[in-house]
C-alpha cells in the first residue's frame, strides 16, 4: 500500500538518498521508491520544487553531468551544510517517531 | 534567496532529461520505446504544472504577470473601441471635473505663498474684547513706533516686515494728464529681505528708506507691471513716477513671480511706509484720540500696519511672548480712560503661520469651493458607477471564457488581477484625458469668470494637482473594477458553461444598485444646481433701490491732488455742472463713498427717543453726499425733504435715514422726522427725510439702518463722482473722466470709470460661478445616469431576448413587453429618485449660506427636479423597451 509522504519529509529523504553519492532527479525518485519498498511514490511535481528549495538553501548543489547510460542529466550532491542538516533532521525525526511510538503503544497483533 | 537564479530553459532541460532517463529504465524493464515514453510521461505527472510552479517560485513573476496583463488588457480594449471610448470619456469627465475643482481649491485655500521658505513666516495678531474705539474682536494692525519696538525685541538675525494692505494709489503713468489706480503697498525697509525677494533691476528697499518722515520718495515696481507698462525698459531706474500727485523715483524692479503677500490682490508698486503722510494714505487704521492729520509713521496712536516675521519655528513662542509684552505696555500707555483700559488690556497678542499669506478669496470662497468639491465627488461617483456598470455587463458576457479558463486551472485571484488591470488601464487613459480636460477647464474658468475677481494668477496643473489626479484615478479604478471582477468570476463553473442566460440575469441584478445610486446622486446634484440657480435668479431680479443700470462712477481724490478744504464747495459745484453739460449725462453728484461696495457702519449711535436693550450696540451705515444725490442715483425719498445747497458748515446738522432705520428705531416713517441722531462726532443731526431702502453695498446684503449726511456740512473730501447717463454707460463715463482730467487735473479723476450695474454684478460673481458650475455638474451627472440606465436596460433586454420571445410566442402582446421592460427600468429609477430626494433634503441644508431667497428644503425644487429626472429616465427606458417589444419570437427562440 502506498502512503502519501508527510509534509516536510521529502526534503529529509532526498538528503538521505544523496548521502550515498550524487544522483539525478529521476534516480532520487527511484531510490526513494525502491528503498521504501514501493510505499512512497515520489510525485515529480513535488520533487523538483523540493530540489530547488534545497539548492536555494545551499544544502545541495547541482551540476550537469552524464548518466551511466550516457544521457545528460543534472546531478545533485550534498554540501557540507547539507550533511549537517541531514544529521540534525535525522535526529529530530527519530525523536519524533520514538515519541509518537510511545504514545501509540506496542503494535497490536 | 533572491540572488539565486536559474533560467526557465535550464529547468525545462532537466525535466526533459529526467523523462528520458525514466523512459530508458522502462525500456530496460522490457517495454517498447513507445510504451516506455508514455509510461514515463504518466509517471511524471503534469510537467507543465511543475514548470509553472518553478516559474512562480521566482520572486519577480508578478512583474511578468503585470506585463502580460497590461498587454492582454490593451488588446481587449482595442478590440472593443465603442466600449473603451464611452468608458474613457466618462472617466475623463469625472476625473477632469474633480481635478479642475481641486486645482481651484488648492490655488485659493491650500497653496503656500510663492516666497522663500513660506513656512517660517508668522503673522502677528491680537484678539479680545472690543474697546471704545470699536476694535474688531480680532485685529492685526499696529503703529509704526510699536513695530519698531517689536523689531528691537527680536532675536539677532530675525527680521520683521510691516506693511499696509494693498491699496489703489493714483499713479500717472504716461506724459498725458490723467492717472490710473494702481494696486500699491506701503512697506517697511526690511519687507523684501524678510520675504526673500531679490531685485531684477536696480535695488529693493532697505532700512535706509525709512529714516525720515516723507523723506524717501522711492518706488519699486513689480516685475510683470514693469513688463506690461514699461515694455521691460532696462533704463527705467531713476525715472520719475508721480504717485498721488507726489514725485517719486523708480529705484528697482522686483523678482519675477513675486506679487506681494495677498494671494488674490497682486501689488504692482511698493513704496516706503514713511511716505504715508505725503501720499495722503488714510485707510484701514485704528486711531486712539488723535487727529489723523499728523504723519502716521511717527504716531504711536495710529495702528495701520500688518506685521510678519520670519523665524525658526522653535523660536516662534519666545518671540510671541516678547512681542506680547511690548504690545501690552503700549496699550497701557495709550488708553487713558481707566474704565476702558481694563477691557482693552484683556486683549492678547498671538502669532500664527503666515505660509499661505493673506487672502480675501479664501474667506469668501472657502464654502463655495468645498461645496463644489462635494459636487464633483458625487459626479465622480456617478461616473464610477457608470464604468462599473459597463464592465459588469462586459465581463458577465465573458463569463463563459472565464469559466473555461478557471476549469483549465487558472487561479481566480489571477483572473481577477487581470480584470482589475483592465480597469486600471481604463483609469489611466481616463486620467490623462481628465488632466487635459482639467487644464482646459481651469484655464477657461480663470479666464472668464474669475479673472475679473483677480483670482490667483497661478491655477496651474502642478505636481500637487497631478498627484491628486493620480490618486483619484487609481482609487477610482479599484472602486469600479474590484466588485465586478469579483462577481463575474464567481459562481458555479458548470452553469456558466452550460448557459449564458443565468449569468445575464445575475448581472442585471448587480447593476440595479449601481443605477439606483446614479439616479440618487443625480437628484442631489440637480437639486443643488436648481437651488443655487434660483438664488441667482432671485439676486438678479432684486431691485437694489437705485438706477444701477444708468449710473457710472468716477473715482476722484482731490485731497491727494492738493485741493484745500475751503475750495471744495466751488470745486464740487463746478465739476457737477460741467459733467451735466456733457452729452448723454442726465445728472451728476459727488459723495464720499460710492454705490455697490465700501459703505461701512459705525457703532455706539445714540438716537432720540430710542432706548437700547442693555448691551445693544446701535450701528448705522453712513455716507456723506451732495445735495442732488438722491435725484442723481434714483433713490426715492418717501418722507421729508432732500438736502439742499444751504445744508453747509455752520448750519444745523441734518440727516436723512432709510426706511429700515425709521421703522426699527422710531416706530415709523413719519415718526422719524425731526428726531435727532448722535453718531459720536461734535454735532448731532436732525432727521429731515426718509429714503427708501437700498442695497448700497451688494445685492446679497439686506438693507440695514443707514443715514446720509450733507457732504458740505462735514467738509469731507468726496471720493466718488456719480453720473446718471443714457446710452453706453462706460463710454460716457470715460468721456467725462477725460474731460475732467483736462480741466481739473487736481481732482485726480482715476481711470477706469465703473458702471454700477457691473459692480453689482461682480458682487454676485460667486453666485454665478456656483450656479453655472453646479448646473454643469448636475447636467453631466444626469447624462451619465441616463447612459447607465440605458446600458443596464439594453443589456437586460439583450439577455432576456429568448425569454421575451417565449412570452410573445405564448401570447404576450408588444404592449405587455413594453410595459414589462419600461416597468423594470422605472422601478429602479423611482427607488433612486426617492433615495436622492431624501439625500437632497439632508445635504442641501448644508449649503444654506450659499442660497438667497430660497430654502434648502424648497418644496418646488424638490418636486420639480425628481419629476424632470423621472421624465428623462422614462424617455431613456423607452428605447430599449421598444426594442424589446419588436422582438420577433421566432428569431429569438431560434437563437438559443
Amino acid at each position: 500500500m502506498r502512503i502519501a509522504l508527510l509534509q516536510g519529509t521529502l526534503d529529509l529523504l532526498i538528503l538521505r538518498t544523496l548521502q550515498g553519492g550524487p544522483g539525478h532527479g529521476q534516480g532520487i525518485a527511484r531510490a526513494i521508491q525502491e528503498q521504501s519498498g514501493d510505499t512512497f511514490l515520489v510525485d515529480h511535481s513535488s520533487l523538483y520544487p523540493a530540489l530547488q528549495r534545497l539548492e536555494a538553501r545551499g544544502w545541495i548543489r547541482a551540476e550537469w553531468g552524464t548518466s551511466t547510460n550516457n544521457r545528460r542529466a543534472r546531478f545533485y550532491e550534498l554540501t557540507k551544510a547539507g550533511r549537517k542538516q541531514l544529521t540534525v533532521e535525522t535526529r529530530q525525526w527519530r525523536r519524533l517517531t520514538a515519541a509518537i511510538g510511545r504514545i501509540l503503544g506496542p503494535e497490536e497483533a | 534567496m533572491w540572488w539565486w537564479r536559474r533560467s526557465d530553459e535550464d529547468f525545462a532541460e532537466e525535466i526533459r532529461s529526467n523523462i528520458a532517463l525514466e523512459t530508458d529504465r522502462f525500456i530496460a524493464e522490457g517495454m517498447s520505446p513507445e510504451e516506455a515514453r508514455r509510461a514515463a510521461l504518466r509517471a511524471f505527472g503534469n510537467a507543465t504544472r511543475t514548470r509553472e510552479r518553478f516559474y512562480q517560485s521566482r520572486r519577480l513573476s508578478w512583474l511578468d504577470d503585470l506585463h502580460r496583463d497590461v498587454r492582454y488588457a490593451c488588446q481587449t480594449l482595442v478590440r472593443n473601441p465603442g466600449f473603451t471610448t464611452v468608458a474613457v470619456l466618462t472617466l475623463a469627465l469625472g476625473i477632469g471635473a474633480t481635478t479642475a475643482i481641486f486645482s481651484l481649491l488648492d490655488a485659493v485655500m491650500l497653496r503656500p505663498l510663492p516666497v522663500h521658505e513660506p513656512h517660517s513666516l508668522s503673522l502677528v495678531y491680537d484678539v479680545g474684547p472690543a474697546a471704545a474705539v470699536d476694535l474688531n474682536p480680532r485685529g492685526d494692525i499696529y503703529s509704526w513706533p510699536l513695530v519698531q519696538e517689536f523689531q528691537r525685541a527680536l532675536p539677532v538675525g530675525t527680521m520683521l516686515a510691516a506693511m499696509t494692505p494693498p491699496t489703489p494709489l493714483s499713479v500717472r503713468l504716461g506724459d498725458e494728464p490723467g492717472t490710473d489706480r494702481i494696486q500699491s503697498q506701503l512697506v517697511s525697509g526690511d519687507f523684501f529681505q524678510v520675504l526673500g525677494v531679490r531685485p531684477t533691476l536696480g535695488r529693493l528697499l532697505s532700512r535706509e528708506d525709512t529714516r525720515t518722515v516723507d523723506g524717501h520718495p522711492v518706488a519699486v515696481l513689480e516685475h510683470g507691471f514693469w513688463q506690461r507698462q514699461f515694455g521691460a525698459d532696462p533704463n527705467i531706474i531713476g525715472r520719475h513716477l508721480p504717485i498721488n500727485g507726489q514725485p517719486f523715483v523708480i529705484v528697482g524692479v522686483s523678482e519675477l513671480g513675486f506679487r506681494g503677500v495677498w494671494a488674490d490682490s497682486p501689488v504692482q508698486i511698493w513704496v516706503p511706509l514713511v511716505m504715508q503722510h505725503a501720499l495722503n494714505y488714510r485707510q484701514n487704521a485704528a486711531t486712539v484720540s488723535t487727529t489723523s492729520d499728523t504723519p502716521w509713521s511717527s504716531n504711536p496712536r495710529v495702528s495701520w500696519l500688518n506685521v510678519v516675521f520670519r523665524s525658526p519655528s522653535d523660536q516662534r513662542d519666545t518671540i510671541e511672548t516678547a512681542l506680547a509684552r511690548l504690545y501690552h505696555a503700549s496699550i497701557q500707555v495709550l488708553v487713558d480712560d481707566g474704565a476702558e483700559t481694563s477691557r482693552v488690556l484683556e486683549r492678547r497678542l498671538h502669532t500664527e503661520s503666515f505660509a499661505r499669506g493673506f487672502s480675501n478669496l479664501r474667506s469668501q470662497y472657502s464654502t463655495v469651493l468645498i461645496f463644489l468639491m462635494w459636487m464633483v465627488t458625487l459626479l465622480l461617483l456617478v461616473a464610477c458607477a457608470n464604468v462599473a456598470n459597463l464592465l459588469l455587463a462586459r465581463w458577465t458576457a465573458r463569463r463563459r471564457e472565464f469559466a473555461i479558463r478557471l476549469s483549465l486551472g487558472a487561479g481566480r485571484g489571477r483572473l481577477m488581477r487581470q480584470l482589475i488591470t483592465e480597469g486600471l488601464i481604463l483609469s489611466v487613459i481616463g486620467g490623462v484625458g481628465g488632466v487635459l480636460l482639467a487644464d482646459w477647464a481651469s484655464t477657461t474658468l480663470a479666464a472668464t469668470v474669475l479673472a475679473r475677481e483677480v483670482l490667483p494668477a497661478r491655477i496651474a496643473l502642478d505636481t500637487r494637482v497631478l498627484t491628486f489626479c493620480v490618486i483619484v484615478s487609481i482609487t477610482n479604478s479599484l472602486m469600479f473594477s474590484v466588485v465586478p471582477s469579483f462577481r463575474s468570476t464567481a459562481g458555479a463553473l458548470g452553469s456558466a458553461l452550460r448557459t449564458s442566460g443565468a449569468g445575464g440575469s445575475r448581472a442585471a441584478l448587480a447593476m440595479r444598485p449601481l443605477v439606483v445610486a446614479q439616479v440618487a446622486f443625480s437628484v442631489v446634484l440637480v437639486a443643488a444646481a436648481g437651488l443655487v440657480g434660483r438664488s441667482l435668479v432671485n439676486l438678479w431680479r432684486l431691485d437694489p433701490g437705485y438706477d444701477h443700470e444708468h449710473i457710472v462712477q468716477i473715482r476722484i481724490d482731490p485731497r491727494a491732488g492738493g485741493v484745500r478744504t475751503e475750495e471744495l464747495p466751488s470745486l464740487y459745484r463746478r465739476i457737477t455742472e460741467r459733467a451735466t453739460q456733457m452729452p448723454r449725462v442726465i445728472a451728476a453728484e459727488v459723495s464720499r463713498l460710492g454705490l455697490a461696495g465700501g459703505v461701512r457702519s459705525v457703532g455706539s449711535v445714540t438716537l432720540e427717543g430710542y432706548v437700547p436693550i442693555p448691551g445693544e450696540n446701535v450701528r448705522f451705515l453712513g455716507n456723506q453726499v451732495g445735495p442732488r444725490y438722491f435725484n442723481t442715483v434714483g433713490m426715492t425719498l418717501i418722507q421729508g425733504r432732500s438736502f439742499t445747497e444751504r445744508d453747509v458748515k455752520g448750519q444745523p446738522g441734518v440727516a436723512i435715514v432709510n426706511e429700515s432705520a425709521a421703522r426699527r428705531y422710531f416706530g415709523g416713517v413719519n415718526e422719524a422726522i425731526g428726531k435727532r441722531i448722535d453718531i459720536g462726532v461734535e454735532v448731532d443731526f436732525e432727521i429731515v427725510g426718509v429714503a427708501r431702502d437700498a442695497r448700497v453695498n451688494s445685492l446679497r446684503e439686506a438693507p440695514s439702518p443707514m443715514a446720509f449726511y450733507p457732504l458740505m456740512q462735514w467738509g469731507y473730501f468726496a471720493q466718488v463722482l456719480e453720473l446718471r447717463v443714457s446710452g453706453d454707460a462706460s463710454l460716457v463715463g470715460e468721456h467725462v473722466r477725460r474731460m475732467l482730467n483736462q480741466e481739473e487735473p487736481r481732482l485726480l479723476a482715476n481711470s477706469p470709470s465703473a458702471h454700477v450695474a457691473e459692480r453689482l454684478d461682480r458682487g454676485v460673481l460667486r453666485d454665478r460661478l456656483v450656479a453655472s458650475l453646479a448646473a454643469a455638474f448636475g447636467f453631466t451627472a444626469l447624462l451619465l445616469s441616463c447612459i447607465g440606465l440605458y446600458g443596464a436596460l439594453s443589456y437586460a433586454v439583450a439577455k432576456r431576448t429568448s425569454e421575451l420571445g417565449l412570452r410573445m410566442a405564448i401570447g404576450a402582446t408588444a404592449t405587455d413587453v413594453l410595459r414589462l421592460v419600461l416597468g423594470s427600468g422605472m422601478r429602479v429609477t423611482l427607488i433612486g429618485l426617492l433615495v436622492g430626494t431624501l439625500g437632497a433634503v439632508g445635504l442641501n441644508r448644508l449649503i444654506a449660506s450659499l442660497l438667497f431667497g430660497v430654502q434648502g428644503t424648497d418644496i418646488t425644487t424638490l418636486a420639480v427636479v425628481p419629476a424632470t429626472i423621472a421624465l428623462v429616465a422614462a424617455a431613456t427606458c423607452w428605447l430599449p423597451a421598444r426594442r424589446a417589444a419588436r422582438i420577433d419570437p421566432l428569431v429569438a427562440l431560434r437563437c438559443e
